[in-house]
């Protein structure tokens, strides 16, 4: 229902606008203004000079952000879709009449509530550690423990596993999805004689796309921003196979004190994240099924 | 009738805010920040009681880390405008906080307080920017070698005095001790430093050109730099990069294998090497060996330049008493006798004359000083030498390098390309 | 939403499909939970027994480095340290709490001018990159000299910065029935008056929800700490852990797990106490979206 005192809907939605513009919009735009400039941190505002794309054009020509990118597209590109896969699969195995369920679905959840702390990346330092937790196991069956944290290739996976480890936000939000889709479509596709995979493929997957949508858009966008992980566990290196750009932002303006170049990182960041978010939303006609349509798409 | 009673409520007002400023005035409360190890931290902790006791008017809150972050956090507080009144500072942060001069308090104006006759003008010259006495020295300092002679005396050996003896210690080390001893423990930062060392008696030439932004060294000679490390870890002189990760995220002076005797020796500060001694297990000595010197030399290359100095903020409140703070710590009889030598050798002359008197100028720290002032010590450095981004370029360089994923040449040539590009943009 | 099971097939093919399943769960379980149990053993090992073997039972138990830990290396305890995170998470979630609801109550129950475009940057905003925005937020802090203080971190959220508490509180408004508000107009009440006594009691569990959430997510907030925070004493828990892990000594094992385990405790003991309203919040903002 909607009320007709307009003004009191202003009111109440005065803290939005107020810190919209404030917190919101006029960093957005003083942070484009700043990559245009060869700000130093110590130095006072006003001494900020003005020099155009002179930062683009540096971050083209520099070798570690050009490192740090790619480290942060693989970083993304791999943990996403792994993520949900995995998740989907434990929401899946985990959408039956099991006495119990409560309990697994928080022994999946708090490793996401937790995962994020600095406390989870102090320990993932020890559990990867040469002769932490992992290796241990590793030998116990009879493999070489590895060295995680001093190998380029190794250090970026304990990255990937602490954001695969947190699978579980994203579980219980596809479990909800699961438990929303009507029984009665399922009976009445067995009665039909359909196998389970049919089912699978015919009903369940599309009935899931907009949650497997809101998924997917969430994760990329806190994937692109993980800045303890590797701030934590491995300092971004060795040989800053694990310098997300994040990361790289933070160094730039906190310990190399150039805010302009940094400001241009975050930019061009901002901008990857707008892309990929706007193709998504694009794509999502041809493959996300809203059930109140009356056909599915392709 | 309500005017009186908003009068009446302002004045009260103003008179309750002003009561604090009233009750400080009596004491000053200041602010000092420090890096070092455990040794330095009991020592600054002392001096500090001793002057507060000296001075009652003045309490001293203490703020003190390691060396790792701490230029970091320096800079977040000097942006901030949160920074200590009297703070420890790298000679090298000169350039990033005081390009103009005028980043620190001129000590010139307090030399009421602060006895700047005891500093010689080279000293001070360190330090003045523009015509402003920026900060003042603790001590000097420049890297040396030190060797575990226990450790060398069971292989046999005496400390190597030159490059060629160095690397012969090596395969000695390997074959009558076994595969985990190591003359020396080189940290990447030690190489850096070694490297830039010979290249400076190779050359004679500082490896920064300042004014013309640029690197002096040439790729290949950049690649020449990455062979001689590549020789010392062939010649088992210095263990592998591998290796001392494997051993974690820790200091060299904590790590086992020098606690243990395993890693004989270091290239370290002078101002620093009381750290590794503190560290090592019992029965061990350490000594100091003569610099290595090419047979051309004309300069031995050392990067001599202040230890540390102590700077007072540009915008404290109580200029006068970090004065006094910093004269009681550069000058009195009863801060020099706590810290001896912990430092190095210090500048002021009263502090030497007094260590003198009580027979303390001796041991390392003075065998280092004395070796300095025999070694030929004419090139300066740039300070953007030890910038963060230029020490990470050179880190990041050998680091590439070390792991195999980049060959001398192809190292050489980057790194040339990486500093250039650096030092364009960050001199100014 | 309660658990709707499949159709029945033949018992035994449903029988080894529930072992199946129970056996995966199980394991997956057991693996996902083992580093947290690991932690929380370690901190009462003996640090030469630590990474000695796989189990977490501590074969000689010690509050060792539970002491220590909790002392920490540094001139202050955990207890200043949890102090300090409380005095930032509680404006802050409290802050969130009334500020989302005002807002929510503005976009699901009136006809705002610019409604359309307003609730886009809404949504806008949950994706934006915080990183773009922390260089000129410190800044204007800094201008306004709320540096080393803990205003930056919770006064933000008094202005509904977080618009994905808006959108999960807008999303549960728009599934209450209208009945008790409209008959609350019908009275002669005013919205204000509608919101505190009609609607809030009835969104308490989208409320407790945010804050659960907010509580959770502050408590682990690492960046704005480091970033705004320079004194030691300030320090909240995350920032004190880290530079505890830089100042103790290397092998001090137990005591570091101890102090992660510290750390931790009170987010575990509030999920245990509240699990369903996490569930039940997450799930809220995202199927009905």
């Amino acid at each position: 229902m909607i009320y007709s005192d307009r003004r009191a809907g202003l009111a109440f939605a005065m803290p939005f606008l107020i810190g919209l513009l404030v917190f919101t919009l006029f960093p957005f735009i003083a942070s484009l203004l700043l990559s245009f400039s060869n700000y130093q941190l110590q130095d006072p505002i006003a001494e900020a000079g003005y020099v155009g794309l002179e930062n683009y054009s540096a971050m083209a020509a520099d070798p570690t952000f050009r490192q740090s990118f790619w480290v942060t597209l693989i970083y993304v590109f791999v943990t996403v879709p792994l993520k949900l896969a995995f998740a989907l699969l434990i929401a899946f195995v985990l959408n039956f009449r099991l006495r119990a369920i409560g309990a697994f679905r928080t022994a999946y959840y708090l490793p996401s509530i937790l995962g994020g702390s600095v406390a989870i990346a102090v320990v993932w330092r020890y559990v990867f550690a040469n002769d932490g937790l992992i290796n241990q196991s590793l030998q116990l069956i009879g493999m070489d423990g590895v060295n995680w944290l001093g190998e380029p290739g190794y250090a970026m996976a304990t990255v990937i596993l602490l954001r695969l480890w947190q699978f579980g936000s994203a579980m219980v939000i596809f479990l909800a999805g699961l438990q929303a889709i009507p029984t009665d479509l399922y009976e009445a596709a067995t009665l039909d004689g359909a196998k389970p995979w049919t089912i699978f493929r015919r009903i369940t997957l599309p009935l899931l796309t907009p949650v497997i949508f809101f998924n997917f858009i969430m994760q990329v966008v806190q994937a692109f921003q993980e800045f303890n992980g590797p701030y934590v566990i491995t300092g971004g290196g060795p040989l800053k196979s694990t310098y997300l750009l994040p990361l790289m932002i933070y160094e730039e303006t906190f310990k190399y004190f150039d805010v302009g170049y940094a400001s241009a990182l975050s930019w061009f960041l901002f901008l990857v994240i707008a892309v990929l978010t706007a193709l998504a939303f694009r794509s999502s006609k041809y493959w996300v099924f809203y059930s109140n349509e009356k056909e599915a798409p392709k | 009738m309500k005017i009186a009673i908003l009068r009446n409520t302002l004045l009260a007002a103003l008179f309750v805010l002003a009561l604090p400023r009233i009750a400080l005035a009596d004491n000053v409360q200041l602010r000092m920040s420090w890096w070092g190890g455990n040794d330095i931290h009991r020592t600054l902790l002392d001096s500090v009681r001793r002057f507060e006791e000296r001075h009652p008017g003045i309490t001293v809150k203490t703020e003190y880390t390691g060396w790792v972050g701490h230029l970091e956090r320096i800079t977040t507080q000097i942006a901030g405008g949160t920074a200590p009144d009297l703070m420890q500072i790298n000679w090298n942060w000169l350039v990033l906080f005081s390009r103009h001069g005028t980043g620190f308090h001129d000590l010139r104006d307090l030399d009421a307080t602060i006895d700047l006759s005891q500093f010689d003008a080279e000293a001070m010259a360190m330090a003045t920017i523009d015509g402003r006495l920026n900060a003042l020295s603790t001590s000097m300092a420049a890297r040396l070698f030190y060797f575990n002679e226990t450790t060398f005396a069971k292989a046999g050996l005496a400390p190597p005095s030159t490059w060629d003896e160095l690397l012969a210690a090596g395969p000695v080390f390997r074959d009558r001790l076994g595969p985990d001893y190591f003359p020396i423990d080189l940290h990447l930062q030690d190489v850096i430093a070694l490297t830039r060392s010979r290249f400076v008696q190779e050359t004679g030439k500082p490896l920064i050109d300042e004014a013309g932004k640029r690197v002096n060294a040439s790729p290949q000679q950049l690649a020449d730099m990455a062979r001689f490390y590549q020789s010392l870890v062939d010649a088992h002189v210095t263990p592998d990069v591998r290796r001392r990760a494997s051993y974690g995220h820790v200091a060299p002076h904590e790590m086992r294998p020098w606690i243990d005797g395993k890693f004989a020796g270091t290239y370290q500060w002078i101002s620093a090497i009381g750290k590794f001694i503190d560290t090592l297990a019992p029965g061990q000595r350490v000594v100091l060996a003569p610099y290595p010197m090419l047979t051309d030399a004309k300069d031995a290359g050392l990067l001599y330049r202040p230890a540390m100095m102590y700077a007072i903020n540009a915008k404290t409140r109580h200029p006068r008493e970090s004065a006094l703070l910093m004269e009681f710590l550069l000058n009195d009889p009863e801060a020099v006798q706590a810290m001896e030598l912990k430092r190095g050798v210090p500048v002021s002359r009263r502090a030497i004359e007094h260590l003198e008197r009580k027979g303390a100028m001796q041991g390392l720290s003075v065998d280092g000083f004395e070796q300095i002032e025999g070694l030929p010590n004419a090139v300066i450095e740039s300070a953007y030498f030890e910038h963060a981004r230029v020490r990470d370029a050179f880190i990041d360089a050998f680091e590439r390098f070390a792991y195999g994923r980049i060959d001398a040449d192809a190292m050489g040539q980057r790194l040339h390309d990486d500093l250039n590009r650096i030092l364009a943009r960050t001199i100014r | 939403m309660s658990a709707k099971p499949r159709p029945l097939r033949r018992p035994s093919r449903q029988r080894m499909s529930a072992i199946v399943r129970y056996a995966i769960l199980i394991g997956v379980g057991f693996l996902m939970l083992y580093p947290l149990l690991w932690m929380i053993g370690g901190a009462f090992k003996p640090n030469h027994e630590i990474f000695g073997s796989i189990g977490f039972i501590p074969q000689e138990p010690t509050l060792d480095g539970v002491i220590k830990g909790w002392n920490t290396s540094t001139e202050y305890t955990f207890a200043t340290y949890l102090l300090n995170s409380f005095k930032i998470v509680i404006p802050k979630v409290i802050l969130t709490a009334i500020s989302s609801v005002l807002v929510a109550f503005a976009f699901a129950r009136f006809a705002i001018p610019g409604k359309k475009v307003l609730f886009g940057l809404l949504i806008a905003t949950i994706l934006l990159p915080k990183s773009v925005l922390l260089i000129p937020q410190y800044l204007m802090f800094r201008e306004f000299g709320w540096l080393d203080t803990f205003l930056p971190l919770y006064v933000p959220s008094a202005f509904a910065t977080e618009g994905f508490f808006v959108f999960m509180i807008i999303q549960f408004m728009r599934s209450l029935p209208p009945e008790l508000e409209e008959a609350a107009v019908i009275d002669g009440c005013n919205s204000l008056q509608i919101l505190w006594h009609v609607l809030v009691p009835m969104l308490m569990p989208a409320v407790i929800a945010v804050a659960l959430f907010q509580f959770m997510w502050s408590m682990n907030d690492f960046l704005g700490p480091l970033v705004y925070l320079s004194s030691v004493e300030n320090y909240p828990v995350s920032l004190a852990l880290k530079m505890s892990i830089d100042v103790t000594e290397a092998t001090s094992w137990n005591q570091i797990l101890a102090m992660s385990t510290i750390a931790l405790l009170p987010s575990l003991l509030l999920f245990f106490a509240a699990q369903r309203y996490f569930v039940e919040g997450t799930t809220v903002g995202a199927v009905k979206g």
